[in-house]
């Protein structure tokens, strides 16, 4: 099936002048993209710039307003995505779908049931999952049953789904959005064998530095247009961020200060908190926050740092310890109270927490200070419309309508509101999950500048990361988690990546 | 506008299709369906008389139907609606026989011991639910059955207040709600009614607490987040709910009976969920769908007796308009509600 020889044979896929509109927004203006057997080719491009759009339509979820498509040449067109699976195109969408109380191997079969006389059979399904498995070297437990299952696994998940229909071309939805270090680095290998067994591999991405270890060639998209398409030995990180945004953008490069810390804002001591299941998450961690002070908390997604987050902003009440902020002991106040005494959330879940999805935008505007700003027993939505079109202003909501749900929003957009509703001027202090998480280089930039900006008017901010680069970037200290306790506690200016990793990875806690 | 149009357009093609598949029924009872929904609506709607009573039973559905609305948009499912009703009328008809006020004191009073009523029998499951986790749907279904038998237990013994009948002594004179068109049935009861559905649809999409109670009800961790605590809310929206079906109790009381016995409700607490259901648990929707279900059971003896269609097709055809509004995503929904969200923007 690789093609070779001589003659340059035809893409696996390519597109010509594909055209897509949703009302007034051309989402897709005239879009040539395509991919050859045996290529990884990365397309870039800010929230909103038409790159879910333009999967969509390949993967036959949308259907086009002009253009066409051709699979190894011959010209298809999609009326559902079963053409396009059956075309031999695989999706790994950026959130999963998956079924959490089914097995891994239920999911991966799912509707391809293996059958022995009428009745599934459960033993056929999971070895033919787990030689599948092992041939990527993932170490999934076919039985095991999705919901037990970290990001990572059920990614790979995803991935078997694709693998199993033997797809030539295989889409990657921002497939590290979510992933931590370790977990990140196996994918990469997993998508380089994808190429080296010859299929044609489409990577959306938003980190540059993954795009260039891993494309053979990268496409711009840029307000629904394609602003470049280069191989990648020709393209290095700046000319990329300035297709994607128009300027220069350096995200990683760290800044001096304006401001000094002051006095200790947050004093946490011997802090401990459960998890859902009632084991401990959280063992005894004490740490100090100045004001005008970011804390950098790293480690791998899943020791503890959620639910330390949980319990800062009063969502989860600690098993043992104390909070104090502004000289307080705030441990048994409720978030309500916490929220009025200046401390705000960026949550890790923004679908779930940070938004209610089926409110408009204005209305989430005011998620969380809906008490606060209320007039007399009237919520006060011409405020929430203000601060959505501030939030608007300041980080450019792609399809921005006060009037809309969240829910329509994608993902990325979805975080610029939380993030935009969080950073306001009188916040004292800020616990932060992942901020850029699934945000467009651009509205990185701004986040990153606008965290820096909180930070000098003297608020506490506590940014909890699984992207190191982030951490290095913005954090005046950085302490490590592991498995619930502080692993390491590091100057950021001299911290350096081998240093996070091992202590990360519970190697060695040396200061 | 717009916005309400296409909030409508389900419910509107859910009744549209569940009328097309119960004239179907007819024709296969060899009826006419255009004769006998004629019929129906002559019966609803043809006289003075005729419509006065469509708006009697418009009203019980309304003040019930408004209640299940409101426990819906908190996501909770209220089936004991037909419980909290009981629960209020009984209760009205005790504060109505024992006091004896001026009219303008007495009514409101006695107004206001229906709601308690409701309100504590709703409440019940509302706590139950918060603190214990316990399912609303499970609790409010038995609580049902401990208001019909404890009413039915309490007005054979303890509150007879007739020897002749199971049912409590009259109310007071002054307690009684009269008519305000002559020669019907029809009482304040109804405006009071459209004022609660108008104020309460202000009250979900503009007060806080409103905001919270909804926030709650599409996502209970956001909530969380946003520093409220479902579980006040949960509780909140069960008092609510209940208060509002034990209103529908309490007019029939004061309006209609005069007492409590086992006529007070023909089962408008169930048929109440259909009309939150049609009417997209938005308050000013449930005006209308308790509209037409009002119509729909007064029409519904007209139908028999003129088009010799028997009366229970109308429960077919109520039970076809919660299929419907329930199945909205099957064709209906697809013609009707196509959503472009999740792909129109990108990432």
């Amino acid at each position: 099936m690789i093609q070779s020889g001589p003659a340059a044979p035809p893409p696996a896929l390519s597109a010509h002048g594909i055209t897509k509109r949703f009302g007034s927004l051309v989402a897709n203006d005239s879009v040539d993209f395509d991919v050859h057997f045996g290529e990884v080719h990365a397309l870039i491009g800010e929230n909103g710039a038409g790159k879910s759009t333009l999967m969509n339509v390949l993967y036959g979820v949308l259907r086009p307003d002009g253009g066409s498509i051709r699979i190894e040449g011959r010209d298809v067109s999609f009326a559902s995505c079963s053409n396009a699976m059956r075309a031999g195109i695989g999706m790994v969408f950026q959130h999963f779908l998956l079924i959490d109380r089914f097995t891994v191997a239920e999911n991966v079969l799912l509707g391809r049931e293996r059958t022995r006389g009428g009745f599934t059979d459960r033993a056929a399904a999971e070895s033919e999952v787990r030689e599948l498995a092992a041939r990527y070297k993932f170490g999934l437990d076919p039985a095991a049953r999705v919901e037990a299952l970290n990001v990572g696994a059920r990614q790979q998940v995803e991935l078997l789904k694709v693998l199993e229909r033997d797809a030539r071309i295989v889409i990657l939805d921002e497939p590290t959005a979510a992933l931590a270090p370790a977990e990140t680095a196996a994918l990469f290998d997993v998508v380089r064998r994808l190429r080296s067994e010859g299929r044609a591999v489409i990577l959306i991405a938003h980190k540059l530095k993954e795009v260039m270890a891993l494309a053979d060639r990268v496409t711009v998209l840029r307000r629904g247009k394609v602003s470049g398409s280069l191989p990648i030995d020709r393209a290095d990180a700046a000319t990329l961020a300035t297709l994607m945004v128009g300027k220069v953008i350096d995200l990683d490069a760290r800044e001096p200060r304006r401001t000094a810390p002051g006095d200790v804002a947050l004093a946490v001591r011997d802090l401990s908190v459960l998890n859902d299941d009632r084991l401990p998450a959280v063992r005894g961690v004490s740490l100090d926050v100045r004001a005008g002070e970011i804390l950098g908390l790293a480690g791998v997604e899943g020791n503890g740092q959620t639910e330390f987050a949980e319990a800062l902003y009063g969502l989860r009440p600690p098993s043992g310890g104390s909070v104090t902020f502004a000289e307080r002991d705030v441990s048994r106040l409720s978030a309500e109270a916490r929220r009025s005494a200046g401390m705000r959330y960026v949550p890790a879940d923004r679908q779930r927490e940070g938004l209610v999805l089926d409110f408009d935008t204005a209305e989430n505007a005011l998620l969380g200070d809906q008490r606060r700003t209320r007039r007399g027993m009237r919520l006060d939505l011409p405020l929430g419309q203000r601060l959505a079109s501030a939030i608007d202003a300041r980080y450019s909501l792609a399809g921005f309508d006060p009037a809309k749900s969240a829910v329509a929003y994608s993902g990325g957009t979805q975080q610029k509101l939380i993030v935009g509703r969080e950073m306001t001027d009188d916040v004292r202090m800020l616990i932060c999950v992942a901020p850029t998480r699934g945000v467009d280089i651009g509205a990185a930039a701004t986040i990153h500048r606008r965290l820096r900006d909180v930070r000098d008017r003297g608020a506490s901010i506590v940014l909890i990361s699984f992207d190191l680069d982030e951490i290095r970037a913005l954090s005046d200290r950085i302490v490590v988690f592991s498995e619930g306790r502080i692993a390491g506690e590091f100057a950021a200016e001299s911290a350096t990546d081998a240093q996070l990793g091992a202590c990360m990875a519970g190697v060695s806690s040396v200061a | 506008m717009r916005d309400a149009l296409r909030h409508a357009a389900g419910p509107v093609g859910a009744l549209a299709l569940a009328l097309i598949v119960s004239s179907f029924v007819m024709l296969a009872f060899h009826t006419n369906p255009i004769a006998a929904f004629g019929a129906l609506l002559h019966g609803a709607f043809g006289s003075k008389q005729g419509s006065a009573e469509t708006l009697v039973q418009t009203t019980a559905l309304l003040f019930a139907g408004l209640g299940v609305a409101v426990a819906f948009r908190a996501g909770l499912f209220n089936i004991g609606a037909e419980g909290q009703l009981v629960a209020g009328g009984l209760s009205t008809a005790i504060a109505g026989a024992a006091l004896h006020a001026p009219a303008i004191i007495e009514i409101p009073l006695c107004l206001l011991a229906g709601a308690i009523g409701g309100a504590i029998w709703g409440g019940i499951a509302g706590v139950l639910r918060a603190r214990f986790g316990a399912s609303e749907v499970i609790t409010t279904i038995m609580l049902n059955y401990v208001a019909f038998l404890g009413s039915s237990y309490l007005v054979s013994g303890p509150l007879r207040g007739d020897l002749s009948a199971p049912e409590t002594a009259p109310i007071a004179a002054t307690a009684v709600m009269a008519p305000i068109i002559a020669n019907t049935r029809l009482t304040a009861a109804l405006p009071l009614a459209i004022l609660l559905a108008l104020y309460l649809w202000w009250w979900l999409g503009r007060t806080v607490a409103g905001y919270e109670l909804r926030a709650v009800g599409k996502s209970e961790r956001a909530a969380r987040y946003a520093g409220v605590d479902p579980r006040v809310v949960i509780v909140r929206a069960m008092l609510m709910s209940g208060a509002l079906a034990g209103l529908a109790g309490a007019t029939e009381v004061l309006g209609l009976l005069h007492r409590f016995n086992a006529e007070l409700s023909p089962g408008y607490g169930f048929t109440s969920i259909a009309v939150a259901l049609l009417g997209a648990t938005n308050p000013i929707g449930v005006i209308f769908s308790a509209l037409f279900f009002g119509a729909l059971q007064n029409g519904a003896l007209a139908m028999q007796s003129l088009a010799g269609v028997p009366k229970d097709l109308i429960s077919v055809v109520e039970g076809l308009v919660i299929l419907f509004v329930a199945a909205r995503k099957l064709p209906v929904g697809l013609m009707l509600a196509r959503r472009p969200a999740r792909i129109e923007g990108d990432s």
